[in-house]
């Protein structure tokens, strides 16, 4: 009896879900839908361009917006904009920016195309505000501004020692770098602090000759502001993964490497600051991830046209 | 300022009440007593007692009881409640007289109904503002998604109260988020009311005596949420004789049986609920791997008339949804998954009647809402083990006391403290192959405590005015807060059945919801006020008109609101809360205070309800025009934007209509502007700053220009469903049938870009995705 009931009672149900899901397979669930109502056929020019007093030239990549619906380009990569008037104004002068395209003798670029002027000719000075214009044809044309901040805190770098396991679970001790300054109490400060490995490695290669090579990485790339608590002093402990006690090797030892360790110090605008924290935290469209809106100050446009000053300390490590 | 000029007035108000209490009248005498229907004994909340000679009366209160004291004379009485036979009766009151009355459902002669004036309970003649009842009986009625009879998806259907996606039983009542709603059945506070990933509500309606739903002019006894206070209480079980109820559906199946365990004295009421599609599917899957999905929920009541001044109340709930998955491909390997969650509430309470003008409610209350995920893997006699949870955990005491000393005066006073334990990760992994061994629990503790003072006044025939101030406290850590809440709600009857109402409530949120899913998952995670992140408050106006057509048995309400919120919690660009997209193994703790940002929000709107509870054809006709707005300083440039479910438009019309004793006939079709979202407008690559010889950081970016930039279309939809009764010997049988999405309206549940090739050419379109297409559904029920 009780077999009987679980049976009808299946039947009943699986009756009720077939009739559903061929009702369901009629139907497409997926619709492609109209998207005027984004205007994405509007493009736009995006402009880049980080200024500062300590740079011996003054850079500025243009590129355009790529739609995300409708016909997409074939290409990859950044589209940049060739054709466009670039020009520079620090309220006194106004200079014309030149198209750069670096290659090399083989025809590849070495560097991103960008426009360019030298700071000898167009100097970037603490306290100035400086206009930065952009037209294209087929563009809007679009305009920003920013002012150089004053200098950045005196910025001190010293070795320290600290203890690990290495993968035998020994105890072993490394070195770390301590960096430290100090923010200005009037003013909300906003700095970006990034440490830079450079290693030059020498080697004697199969025909008994001294070769070297070069790498560079960041090791610390950060952004920080004292909103909260202005006059902070900063003290940034940073592991560099290195053994602390290392033999003392001669000019003549294969694999000799010197290591350059630099820190800068950028004095920043809000902007730069808000910027690259966004920047930093972008996750890409994702439905379970609240949108990242990736802030600007180019007027018509995107991008960013900010100013910091920097200092910079080197240390090699013995 | 208006703070101060507030408690003022609030002090004015109680001394014109007690100075109205002590004049000298004639000798006065109470009439009090319980109400309960004449079958089952279940105490009626909400009844009209009504002495026509004087033009004035009361109601009874949440369990039954009413009090009224009047000079000394002989009155003709009238009790009635919507879907209840009215009874008039003549009481010759020369001493304090106990009355208790029985009264019969008017279902049994549904085409006999004769509508006199005094049978419907009159919305012109409340205070109370922004309040919607719904007959639990029209809720079997009307017509459900896959035949499951859902509350929260009845509520949707009203003005004010808007869905969120589509089959969602998430309610954003007047602009607020599904977090600012308080969810409470028999006292107990249900923290997540979802099962399914919200596609149906926790509430068995077969189990409900009552559904409340306040919008505004919330009365000081409640408190803890911005938007809306949902009250249900439970049936408490035929005192008389057993009763039952079973109902086979498409996704599941039910019953109900009660009764009594002392005739008179006591009863007992259980309900139980499950879907069965993990064990219909189960003998199709293949023998090495097995999976599926359920829910169940259980209902509990018991009550015990220790006396006539003393009853005793104890009842439950429980519910939990699962997933899980099984594995074993070979003997060497074995693996067995599983992902529930669910809530649990009990409440004790006791009744008291401290004397005929005097009720009090005594309740201990528990809730727990609890998150796990448990993962066991064994490969070559090495185990694997993963536990994580996460919940909220209430222990809570209440007591309110109702005071009925005059017939102008209904005071209430009370006070409820919970004790709050909230648990946003607890952690457990055993790794045998890594060495690894993890035991974390995070855990917070808060109390929050509200003590409240009311009075519903009558100072005139004409004037109704309840008034009333609540004090929240919460504590977490050594951070306190403490905030007045004043409450007042006021109608003046312009004409006989018209009045116009006004009403303002000032309301704290002291817990807060992290889900920016918003569509009720269950990871989403309730957490407590904190130093760094403080209470949600709003202050909500609301003015209105009240109508009856007691002869054509209609109401009409048209009311206009603007609520300012405070401190309302959204999410910072790029956060996210969903553990099961990062896996809890690997994913580092996400401090939800850094995810976390506070801003304001800003609705107003405007709300019609033509409403006809009762009759051979009723339903109601409820349209909403909204305005809702966000602001916060690091979303969106600090811009204000609309909310995600502002909505311009919001229609519903719902009929119920009863031709023949034995069919019943309904549909509903809703309207409602499309919700918003935020959809890429254009890409670029941003680049980072650099330096020395590295190449620049690009990332490729979207361009949103602003939030929520796309509205989607419009959603519209109808139901429709045919009920057949038939009495049998010994039961009553329904066959129902419905429809849902009878037009096959493809109504957007999301849109995503997409990319599809044209040859060579890659072009980028934007994809509705549609939930439900057309769905039919059968269900089979037998009463006795």
């Amino acid at each position: 009896m009780k077999i009987i009931i679980i049976q009808k009672l299946q039947k009943f149900i699986l009756f009720g879900i077939l009739l559903s899901n061929l009702q369901a397979c009629d139907f497409s669930l997926v619709e492609e839908v109209e998207t005027e109502q984004l205007d994405t056929d509007n493009h736009k020019l995006v402009v880049y361009s980080f200024i500062s007093p300590q740079d011996e030239n003054i850079k500025v990549y243009v590129d355009s917006t790529i739609p995300t619906m409708g016909l997409l380009p074939n290409t990859w990569g950044s589209n940049t904009i060739e054709d466009a008037m670039v020009t520079l104004d620090n309220g006194q002068k106004e200079v014309k920016l030149i198209f750069n395209n670096p290659v090399d003798e083989n025809g590849y670029e070495t560097e991103e195309s960008h426009y360019t002027i030298s700071t000898d000719q167009f100097p970037i000075e603490v306290g100035k505000t400086y206009t930065l214009k952009v037209s294209s044809p087929n563009f809007k044309a679009v305009t920003a501004s920013c002012s150089v901040p004053s200098e950045a805190p005196e910025l001190s770098m010293s070795t320290y020692t600290y203890k690990d396991e290495d993968f035998m679970q020994t105890e072993i001790e490394l070195l770390g770098l301590e960096s430290s300054w100090k923010a200005e109490k009037e003013r909300v400060n906003y700095f970006a602090f990034f440490i830079n490995e450079r290693t030059v490695t020498h080697f004697i290669d199969q025909e008994g000759n001294w070769q070297s090579y070069e790498n560079e990485w960041y090791q610390e790339r950060l952004f920080l502001t004292d909103e909260g608590n202005l006059g902070k002093d900063y003290k940034i402990r940073t592991e560099l993964y290195r053994l602390a006690n290392t033999d003392n090797e001669g000019e003549n030892d294969e694999n000799r490497e010197e290591v350059i360790l630099e820190g800068f110090l950028l004095n920043t605008d809000q902007l730069y600051y808000d910027y690259h924290t966004k920047m930093k935290n972008y996750t890409g469209d994702n439905l379970f991830t609240e949108p990242i809106q990736v802030p600007t100050n180019i007027e018509g446009g995107l991008g960013i046209f900010s100013a910091y000053n920097m200092q910079k300390v080197s240390i090699e490590l013995d | 300022m208006i703070k101060k000029t507030k408690s003022v007035l609030f002090v004015l108000l109680l001394l014109i009440s007690l100075k109205s209490i002590s004049q000298n009248t004639p000798q006065r005498y109470t009439i009090s007593g319980y109400v309960k229907e004449k079958s089952s004994g279940e105490l009626l909340p909400g009844v009209t007692i009504y002495l026509p000679s004087l033009r004035t009366g009361t109601s009874t209160n949440a369990y039954g009881f009413y009090s009224i004291t009047v000079p000394q004379d002989s009155y003709e009485v009238v009790f009635s409640f919507v879907g209840y036979e009215a009874v008039k009766t003549q009481v010759n009151l020369e001493k304090d007289t106990e009355f208790n009355l029985d009264l019969e459902p008017s279902l049994t002669k549904l085409e006999e109904i004769e509508v006199v004036a005094e049978q419907q309970e009159k919305v012109s003649e409340q205070a109370q503002m922004s309040l919607i009842k719904v007959p639990v009986q029209q809720l079997k009625d009307i017509p459900a998604f896959l035949g499951e009879k859902d509350v929260l998806k009845v509520l949707q259907l009203m003005p004010g109260v808007q869905s969120g996606s589509e089959g969602s039983s998430g309610l954003y009542v007047r602009g607020g988020g599904p977090d600012q709603n308080l969810l409470i059945l028999d006292d107990a506070t249900v923290y997540n009311a979802n099962h399914l990933f919200g596609f149906f509500s926790v509430f068995n309606g077969d189990a409900l005596k009552s559904v409340e739903l306040y919008k505004g002019g919330f009365p000081a006894r409640f408190g803890g949420r911005l938007s809306s206070v949902i009250k249900m209480d439970m049936k408490e079980g035929h005192k008389e004789e057993y009763h039952g109820k079973a109902a086979i559906g498409l996704i599941s199946s039910s019953a109900v049986l009660e009764g009594p365990l002392k005739k008179g004295k006591s009863s007992f009421l259980l309900s139980g609920r499950r879907t069965y599609i993990d064990l219909l599917t189960r003998p199709l899957m293949p023998a090495d791997s097995k999976g599926g999905y359920y829910f169940y929920d259980l209902n509990a009541k018991l009550n015990y008339e220790l006396s006539q001044k003393d009853k005793i109340y104890l009842s439950g709930y429980f519910g939990r949804d699962r997933f899980s998955v099984k594995d074993m491909e070979d003997s060497d390997y074995k693996y067995d998954a599983g992902i529930d969650w669910g809530n649990a509430t009990a409440t004790l309470r006791w009744n008291h009647l401290f004397n005929n003008k005097l009720f009090a409610n005594t309740a201990f209350i528990f809730s727990d809402y609890e998150f796990g995920i448990d993962v066991s893997e064994t490969y070559q006699g090495r185990d694997f083990m993963l536990k994580y949870k996460s919940g909220i955990r209430d222990f809570s005491i209440k007591h309110d006391l109702d005071f009925l000393p005059h017939p102008k005066h209904h005071i209430r006073a009370g006070f409820q403290s919970t004790f709050h334990t909230f648990i946003p990760s607890a952690f457990v992994l055993e790794d045998e192959s890594e060495n690894e061994f993890t035991n974390e629990k995070e855990i917070y503790e808060s109390l929050e405590t509200g003590i409240y003072l009311e009075d519903n006044y009558k100072p005139t025939e004409k004037i109704n005015i309840e008034a009333g101030l609540r004090l929240s406290h919460f504590v977490h850590n050594n951070k306190q807060y403490f905030k007045p809440e004043p409450r007042i709600s006021a109608a003046y009857q312009l004409a006989p059945n018209l009045s116009a109402k006004a009403s303002f409530a000032s309301m704290n949120q002291y817990i807060h919801l992290l889900s920016n899913s918003g569509i009720g998952l269950p990871t989403d995670l309730w957490v407590s006020s904190t130093d760094k992140v403080k209470p949600q408050s709003s202050n909500q106006v609301a003015l209105g008109l009240a109508k009856d057509f007691p002869d054509k048995n209609f109401s009409l309400t048209l009311e206009t609101y603007y609520k300012k919120s405070k401190n309302v919690i959204g999410y910072k660009e790029g956060a996210t809360f969903l553990v099961l997209e990062e896996g809890p193994e690997n994913s580092e703790p996400v401090n939800w205070e850094d995810n976390v940002t506070s801003g304001q929000g800003t609705s107003y709107g405007a709300e019609l309800l033509l409403q006809r509870k009762y009759g051979k054809f009723s339903g109601w006709i409820g349209y909403t025009l909204s305005w809702t707005k966000l602001q916060f300083d690091e979303i969106n440039f600090g811009n204000p934007f609309f909310a995600k479910y502002d909505r311009r438009h919001d229609l519903s019309i719902v009929g119920i209509y009863k031709p023949k004793k034995n069919i019943t006939l309904s549909a509903s079709w809703v309207y409602g502007t499309g919700n918003n979202y935020t959809l890429a407008k254009r890409e670029y690559y941003a680049r980072e700053h650099h330096f020395q010889n590295f190449p620049p950081y690009i990332q490729n970016v979207s361009d949103y220009e602003e939030k929520n930039n796309f509205r989607a279309e419009a959603y519209h939809r109808l139901d429709v469903g045919i009920q057949f009764h038939k009495k049998k010997k010994r039961w009553t049988r329904t066959w129902e049938i419905g429809v849902y999405n009878l037009y096959n309206r493809k109504n957007p549940f999301f849109y995503m870009p997409s990319t599809k090739y044209e040859g060579n050419q890659e072009r980028g379109v934007l994809e509705k995705i549609t939930l439900f297409p057309v769905l039919p559904s059968f269900s089979y029920r037998i009463e006795f």
